[in-house]
């Protein structure tokens, strides 16, 4: 397999060094320069020994270059493990191994190691562009292999790429196949994807300006598709929870309470079943939702739901704080279902002591909120009536709704309730639940999403992460968890039309991303075109991240009764049976490789079946024409026929013809009919 | 190191043995054949293995982590393998194969067996080789028919049979190997090496120019005669056909030499395949001075003559002197016993 003197054919090294860049664009985005500038210098210094220029790492270079460049990897992200460090680990093998690649069988493992950094990339990325680019990137791989394997002489890579092409081509339908009907099963084990990335999301914590710099990302946070019957919810109902803030500390608002540890969580079947008692009531105006959520990867494990929400979904539990929880960070795009009814009364019966104290507590700061609280609170006839007072206060007052707050410090709420006035939904919900707080009713604060943008196309609502936003929920006797929005009495705007509108003025919306289609969403067509690039990537991300053994299993069950393992071998089986035969019908079509035998051979060896019965039998070297000669001599009654059939036979020996209709094999064929042996 | 008892040599041996003979009984020894399902072998290469684990990884991969398209890819390589077993066995099939003309040689240079390709589809990268032929690639892609020269060492004399040939193919992506090996029922004759040494005196016949006695020679021009087809172009009469426009031969008389023998017992004393060098060195000098000459070995003898086909009668003789004479057709049988004696005759 070593041959001494090979070289890479020309032809396939042409191709190996464009498959290693188009296999490493992707990651030069993502990894840090340093890595993209050794890539590079790699494929140079390929090059140049290819053309003799310069010489090939020696021993001592080599190990330098991998003791070198793992040392680097470790120092630059601390660990060799996880999908980052891995990746750039795995990238510098494939270009180090390029560079000393001599053998056929050092070609062939950087060809490996090309599949392999073009699969790595789909751990960052799924997007359909991607996809596309890297089957490119594919071609290119199988191009490189195929040129691995064709003679040295070869040295027209167009003809290469064609023929790589038609082989992706023979495979793909198998593929497809294979991707429907391959059983899928669940993790083999279970991993954990490094969560040391920067997703743009929300935090545990929320101080003033965290959700103003979320309000500048045009990225998507999640999609919601509504269940065919189910209908979809007003702009002013669509607040999706995901996180339960209920401590302050004078600056900065944070969880209290760690209702997330898994033994307080009411996962599916863990008999954690104390979320039935809070509720209560049959709601007057009770509504329910169903629909599925289908969310980008924060590496956290909250997810989004309208109260009252519950998940069927495997890994989905609930909190105690009505919120849904994954059992595992959201690494990858994820998919759940869940049903959401409002209207019911949450902890109607009165709130456990330990979380009463919790939705109570505060710093000791801010006296003028305090006073302003105590004053308010003398006022009012109730609890509901306080609280209606201090939202007219945010109403009446005037306050204003701005992306760019002004910088606060010291005690922070009296600072923005009696000076600055000018705030961002997390403000006003901050200083809301201190004014709650302050009179001794139970009120926290929810952070997540509001509103989103409904795509007409696919009948289903875009929420992005300007629409992050925070409210209030506060504890009422008798009526429980009650939600209210403070932002929305100060800009009506931006729950009923979002943020864009409740920023035309300023003109602060996306002002960070001036190439955002969102930003344009005045132009009809832009909009139109966004709508719909998003509608085809949706649809990619339910067939390539949907398909799971669920969605497996509804396919097969429209076509077949009983699905189970065995029919999805049974179907697999065979339908690649079926392929490969198309397919290798289709190769040898324009071939006369059935094997057709010789008709001229044919008639001879029936002949001498008949004259073995006559006790005539050709000698060994015997040729035909003699021997039917000698026959004739044997059988002087058919002498003058068996001497013309002699005649024929040499005549068709010598002009052969591979038509079953010649002339001469026909004239052949009545003789030998018309021979009466 | 000692020739000792090694059972794995052994085991090697008798399976050597064994599947030579299945393979005999299955691909028997032929004239011309074209590969197909009943010929072509096929297995994955070591590559294959590798690429085949690469694609179990990813596959587990995207399992793992849930990654349909990371899984997407392990499928597109399984779906590349298995259309890559048709495609490399495609390679080869379709391929016909027959004897083409072979070169004859002397003891110690190379014999070049001719080896016809043809076929109706393209072939690319089919590497052929045999145990002493050194081994050539060669693609059918313009050219769909094809002869390629096989080179073997002489090392008897006699006729030498083109040993099995193996006719592989790993195109198009070297994950698999499809192979087929070919007997084929070519032989080229081995001269003896020539080796100089004087011709003893004795029986050198006199030389010098003999009575003229042939019209078939080329020294003194002789006259016209009718063209006949078959004659030497060059001595085509060229001026005569301008002038009447028709085609006349040159004739030109030539001095019939008195012709020498050249004898087996010149080098008495010596043995067998000595002396078949040594004449055959002489036949090559009388050849290239182009002196008449004749050949005359125990029970066989070339008569005097000159020319070509004399050259090439009197080596043959000279190269299967005492060797059984020629089998006809129907070789699978006695092939290995035919083989056996010749080197055997050769060693003698």
């Amino acid at each position: 397999m070593n041959e001494p003197d090979y070289q890479i054919p020309r032809n396939g090294l042409a191709w190996l060094l464009a498959a290693m860049f188009g296999a490493l664009l992707p990651h030069m985005l993502r990894l840090p320069v340093w890595v993209t500038l050794i890539c590079l210098l790699c494929g140079v210094w390929k090059l140049m020994v290819y053309r003799g220029r310069w010489h090939g790492p020696n021993r001592p270079i080599r190990a330098l270059l991998v003791f070198g460049g793992g040392a680097a990897v470790f120092a630059h992200y601390g660990t060799l493990a996880g999908p980052d460090a891995g990746s750039a680990l795995l990238i510098l093998g494939f270009c180090f191994k390029l560079i000393e690649s001599r053998t056929r069988r050092d070609a062939f493992i950087v060809v490996i190691l090309g599949y392999f950094v073009v699969a790595v990339s789909f751990f960052f990325d799924q997007s359909i562009l991607l996809t596309l680019y890297l089957a490119l990137v594919c071609v290119m791989v199988t191009a490189a292999l195929l040129g691995l394997n064709q003679s040295v002489l070869h040295t027209r890579p167009r003809r290469t790429l064609r023929i790589s092409l038609r082989i992706m081509g023979y495979s793909l339908p198998m593929m497809l196949v294979l991707f429907v009907l391959v059983p899928r099963i669940g993790p083999i084990w279970s991993l954990d994807l490094g969560q040391n990335r920067a997703k743009t999301g929300l935090s545990e914590t929320i101080s003033a300006g965290d959700i103003a710099q979320l309000s500048q990302s045009s990225e998507l946070a999640f999609r919601v598709e509504f269940d065919p019957g189910s209908k979809v919810p007003p702009a002013s109902e669509r607040y999706w929870r995901a996180l339960v803030l209920d401590n302050y500390d004078g600056h900065r608002w944070t969880r209290g309470l760690d209702l997330d540890q898994r033994e307080q969580v009411d996962w599916q079947n863990n008999g954690n079943r104390w979320l039935t008692p809070p509720l209560s009531g049959s709601p007057t105006p009770l509504s329910r939702y169903d629909y599925q959520v289908m969310m980008e990867p924060t590496d956290q494990p909250w997810l989004f739901g309208l109260a009252w929400a519950r998940s069927d979904t495997r890994g989905v539990g609930a909190t105690r704080d009505f919120r849904l929880l994954l059992d595992k960070p959201v690494a990858r795009p994820f998919r759940y279902r869940v049903s959401s009814t409002i209207g019911y009364t949450l902890d109607a019966a009165g709130l456990p002591a330990w979380l009463h104290r919790a939705n109570l507590q505060l710093p000791d700061t801010d006296p003028l909120t305090r006073d302003l609280a105590q004053r308010l609170r003398r006022d009012s006839s109730s609890a509901a009536d306080y609280v209606h007072r201090v939202l007219r206060y945010f109403n009446q007052q005037d306050f204003s709704y701005t992306l760019r707050p002004p910088l606060l410090s010291g005690d922070r709420v009296d600072q923005f309730l009696f000076e600055s006035r000018r705030g961002f939904c997390s403000h006003y919900a901050g200083a809301f639940v201190f004014l709650m707080r302050a009179v001794g009713l139970p009120a926290r604060i929810v952070a997540g999403y509001q509103g989103g943008e409904l795509n007409p196309l696919g009948g289903y609502l875009l929420v992005h992460q300007f629409d992050a936003h925070a409210w209030v929920e506060v504890w009422l006797p008798q009526q429980g968890w009650v939600r209210f929005d403070p932002t929305a009495w100060v800009s009506p705007e931006r729950v009923e039309q979002g943020l864009e509108q409740a920023m035309a003025q300023e003109g602060s919306f996306l002002e960070d991303s001036p190439l955002s289609p969102l930003r344009y969403r005045g132009s009809a067509w832009i909009t139109q075109l966004r709508l719909s690039w998003d509608y085809l990537n949706y649809g990619w991300y339910r067939v390539m991240l949907g398909y799971d053994a669920k969605a497996q299993r509804e396919l097969l069950s429209r076509l077949f009764d009983r699905v189970d393992l065995k029919l999805l071998a049974t179907l697999l089986l065979s339908t690649i049976a079926a392929l490969l035969l198309g397919l290798s019908w289709w190769i040898f079509r324009q071939s006369g490789l059935r094997s057709r035998p010789d008709p001229l051979l044919k008639l001879y060896r029936k002949l001498c079946r008949r004259l073995a019965r006559k006790g005539l039998q050709p000698e060994v070297g015997e040729a035909p024409a003699s021997f039917v000669r000698r026959a004739a001599e044997s059988l002087p009654d058919q002498a003058v026929a068996l001497q013309r059939i002699a005649r024929q036979f040499e005549l068709c020996l010598y002009a052969p013809s591979a038509n079953e209709r010649d002339p001469q094999l026909q004239r052949l064929r009545v003789q030998l009919r018309r021979l009466a042996l | 190191m000692p020739a000792g008892f090694s059972p794995l040599a052994g085991l090697r041996r008798r399976w050597r043995h064994w599947s030579d003979a299945w393979l005999r009984k299955r691909l028997p020894r032929t004239r011309a054949t074209t590969l197909n399902q009943r010929r072509i072998f096929i297995l994955p290469t070591l590559h294959g293995l590798y690429f085949l684990v690469m694609t179990l990884a990813l596959f587990i991969g995207g399992i793992n982590y849930g990654n349909g398209l990371i899984l997407l890819v392990a499928l597109f390589l399984v779906s590349l393998f298995m259309s890559s077993i048709l495609l490399t066995y495609a390679n080869l099939a379709g391929l016909r194969l027959s004897r083409g003309s072979n070169q004859p040689g002397f003891v110690g240079q190379q014999v070049a067996f001719g080896l016809l390709l043809e076929s109706e589809r393209e072939h690319e990268s089919i590497a052929i080789g045999a145990p002493g032929v050194a081994g050539v690639k060669l693609d059918l892609i313009e050219q769909r028919r094809q002869q390629q020269p096989l080179l073997l060492d002489a090392k008897q004399r006699g006729r030498l049979q083109l040993p099995r040939l193996k006719i592989e193919s790993r195109y198009p992506l070297g994950l698999l190997r499809a192979w087929s090996w070919l007997e084929l029922d070519s032989r080229a004759l081995v001269y003896p090496k020539p080796i100089a040494e004087p011709y003893p005196q004795r029986l050198e016949s006199g030389s010098g120019r003999g009575q003229r006695l042939s019209h078939e020679g080329s020294d003194d021009f002789d006259g016209l005669r009718p063209y006949q087809g078959g004659d030497n172009p060059r001595q085509i009469a060229w001026k005569n056909y301008a002038r009447d426009g028709r085609l006349h031969s040159k004739r030109f008389a030539g001095y019939q030499q008195q012709a020498r023998w050249l004898e087996w017992e010149a080098y008495s004393g010596m043995g067998v395949e000595a002396r078949l060098s040594r004449l055959c060195h002489w036949v090559i000098q009388y050849h290239q001075q182009g002196l008449r000459f004749g050949l005359r070995l125990p029970g066989a003898e070339v008569a005097p003559g000159q020319g070509d086909l004399h050259l090439q009668r009197c080596l043959s003789l000279l190269a299967l002197y005492g060797l059984s004479p020629e089998p006809a057709t129907a070789l699978a049988e006695d092939s290995v016993a035919d083989l056996s004696a010749v080197a055997a005759e050769g060693r003698g």
